[in-house]
């Protein structure tokens, strides 16, 4: 079973008077274990398919299936479970919970679930160390570096055990040392757990990376390579 | 972990949490210290009239608001009748009587309220006003008003006739000035005089009637069952037993009507500070509209965002209603000691029905109304998230994640 199938999805916008088509039939399908970045110009329309794969958004037509699941016959809530049980999404902005310490962040998806406390952040604290926050579970996002704050936001996109990673641009607020980094780190995150990885980037390093490379160019997927 | 996420959210914005929360507990403060005063106002008001001119529980003779002159005969009989109600309470005969005061210098028309003097003195009452002079001893004692005195020109120990209609003939009675009484209400203070009852049942030609037979009760509150147990009592009797307020409807209409005009101003207040909540509220959803997306992105329902803002939305009614409380129980016991001296604004003083009004205010406890609008200001508080917290649960993730509030 693919992890995600999309077949023939268009996306409009509105803008004033306008129709924009962000996508424009785009078919993909992409299956478990793969590290897939999703490259193209600003525009192309990487973020609107990574926020239609993940249920923030509805295609205008088309399908979008995540393990076998049509998305659009969901209801809003069943969509929000589905993301907390089986996806899980890192930010360009960490997009961290300010007044939570780094634990809590990641520990969000746990609770969520209603999981009981003391094996909750047992879990979250070893996720914690193992992204490489270890003595620094009870800082704030204020107290944390960007660095700090985005391997918070993957311990908590990863805490729930996810089958799907989505990453919105995940490197592009930081430096290039600490880039790599996280770029090393989801990588091994894909090989020791089998996740998914999904990224819309600019980042030529996420994209030598990759073993899975998408790009888009219009709305369309223009190329489709696997190394 | 949502009331954790609620109570660190307030504290956010700690200036604009600590100016709505002051809003909200100034506004709650504002109605303890209004249910103090009007709680006050109104017992001292009911218990002036309840020992001036009616009690607790009033029997009187049928019929007696057609006609004023209508008196009950046999009234020892009913005082010891009323007396067995409630226990250690007092029991008054009164005759209700109008006439003409004569002194050497002029006259004046008056309205006499004839009393037992040992039990009127023990339930206050124009006693309690006395400036000058003694209070009644014998039967030839008559009080009057300081207004009185100055239109009469007389000082105590001088003569005063008091000439008095019944049955159609006219009775004349000379009475010793035996003391001055001032309340400050000109009204009073000019027209009203205390005699003996038993020198008004002479002038009125019977021995044993009164105008009223009242029972005065040490628990004022206790008044509704010594009313219905007084109404078993003179089950069969052709006599009408009435409360105060069935006493003094005059009295009774006035405090509701205060009442409502002060619970009108709550209102007002009420909305003010829902208004100021709501604004609150709505800002601080707004500005975080992004992270609310995230929220939804990372698996939050719809209905947990909702239950998150609401749950802000009752800590900051619980505390701010909580500190209004503290404040105004502070403020009310000040009232309660204290007082509020009105008597400068307020001048010659007023009354109401012949009762006459306090011109020094001191507060009363009323706490149930206290609690009641406690937690209505909690929930009207509450009410105010309502709609920014249905707002934030209707969100689109996608485009709340594009806020860039």
């Amino acid at each position: 079973m693919s992890i995600v199938q999309i077949e023939n999805v268009t996306r409009d916008y509105t803008q004033g008077s306008h129709t924009v088509r962000a996508l424009r039939g785009v078919d993909l399908t992409i299956e478990p274990g793969e590290f897939v970045a999703i490259m193209g110009a600003s525009g192309s329309g990487k973020t609107t398919l990574l926020n239609l794969v993940g249920g923030l958004d509805g295609p205008t037509s088309g399908s979008v299936r995540i393990e076998d699941r049509e998305l659009k016959d969901m209801t809003a809530a069943e969509r929000s479970e589905l993301r907390r049980d089986r996806i899980g999404f890192v930010f360009q902005a960490y997009n961290l919970v300010p007044v939570l310490s780094a634990v809590e962040n990641a520990e969000m998806v746990l609770l969520l679930r209603g999981e009981d406390e003391g094996a909750r952040r047992e879990l979250t604290m070893n996720i914690l160390a193992s992204v490489g926050l270890e003595g620094m579970e009870n800082r704030r996002p204020n107290e944390l570096s960007g660095g700090q704050q985005q391997r918070v936001a993957i311990a908590r996109a990863i805490a729930g055990d996810p089958a799907l990673v989505l990453a919105d641009e995940p490197t592009a607020n930081l430096d290039s040392e600490t880039g790599n980094e996280i770029i090393s780190l989801m990588a091994e995150l894909n090989q020791a757990r089998g996740i998914t990885f999904v990224f819309a980037t600019h980042d030529p390093k996420v994209m030598a990376a990759a073993r899975r490379v998408i790009v888009m160019e219009d709305g369309q997927v223009k190329e489709d390579r696997r190394k | 972990m949502l009331l954790r996420m609620a109570f660190r959210n307030l504290f956010r914005n700690k200036r604009r949490t600590l100016i709505t929360m002051t809003a909200i507990a100034i506004g709650m403060a504002l109605i303890d210290v209004t249910i103090t005063i009007q709680h006050g106002s109104y017992t001292d008001l009911i218990n002036r009239g309840v020992s001036s001119i009616a009690g607790h529980v009033v029997v009187r003779s049928k019929g007696v608001s057609d006609d004023p002159e209508s008196r009950v005969p046999d009234s020892s009989a009913h005082a010891d009748r009323l007396a067995g109600v409630a226990k250690d309470a007092k029991v008054q005969r009164r005759i209700m009587l109008g006439g003409l005061l004569t002194s050497t210098s002029g006259s004046a028309a008056v309205q006499a309220v004839a009393v037992e003097a040992a039990v009127s003195s023990e339930i206050g009452s124009m006693y309690d006003e006395m400036i000058s002079g003694d209070w009644i001893k014998t039967d030839r004692d008559i009080i009057i008003g300081a207004g009185l005195a100055e239109t009469l020109d007389v000082t105590e120990g001088e003569k005063l006739v008091f000439m008095g209609q019944s049955g159609g003939e006219m009775t004349s009675r000379l009475f010793r000035l035996r003391g001055v009484f001032k309340t400050g209400a000109a009204d009073v203070d000019g027209f009203m005089v205390v005699m003996p009852l038993a020198a008004a049942q002479e002038i009125v030609g019977g021995n044993d009637v009164a105008t009223m037979v009242t029972l005065h009760l040490d628990d004022a509150g206790a008044w509704p069952e010594a009313v219905a147990a007084a109404r078993t009592a003179f089950e069969g009797v052709d006599v009408d037993v009435l409360s105060w307020k069935g006493a003094m409807p005059d009295v009774d209409a006035f405090i509701k009507a205060d009442r409502r005009i002060g619970q009108g101003m709550l209102f007002a207040l009420f909305i003010i500070v829902s208004m100021g909540v709501f604004n609150t509220f709505l800002m601080s959803v707004l500005e975080r509209t992004r992270e609310f997306g995230v929220l939804q992105s990372i698996g939050m329902k719809p209905n947990q965002i909702a239950k998150l803002v609401l749950v802000e939305g009752a800590l900051l009614g619980f505390f701010g209603v909580l500190l209004g409380s503290l404040l105004g129980a502070a403020f009310s016991y000040s009232l309660i000691v204290n007082g509020l001296d009105f008597s400068d604004s307020m001048g010659e003083g007023m009354s109401t029905s012949g009762v006459v009004m306090a011109t020094h205010f001191y507060g009363a406890w009323d706490i149930p109304r206290m609690i009641i609008f406690a937690i209505a200001c909690f929930i009207v508080t509450f009410i105010a998230a309502i709609w920014p917290a249905w707002k934030v649960s209707r969100l689109e993730p996608v485009k709340a994640l594009r806020n860039q509030g």
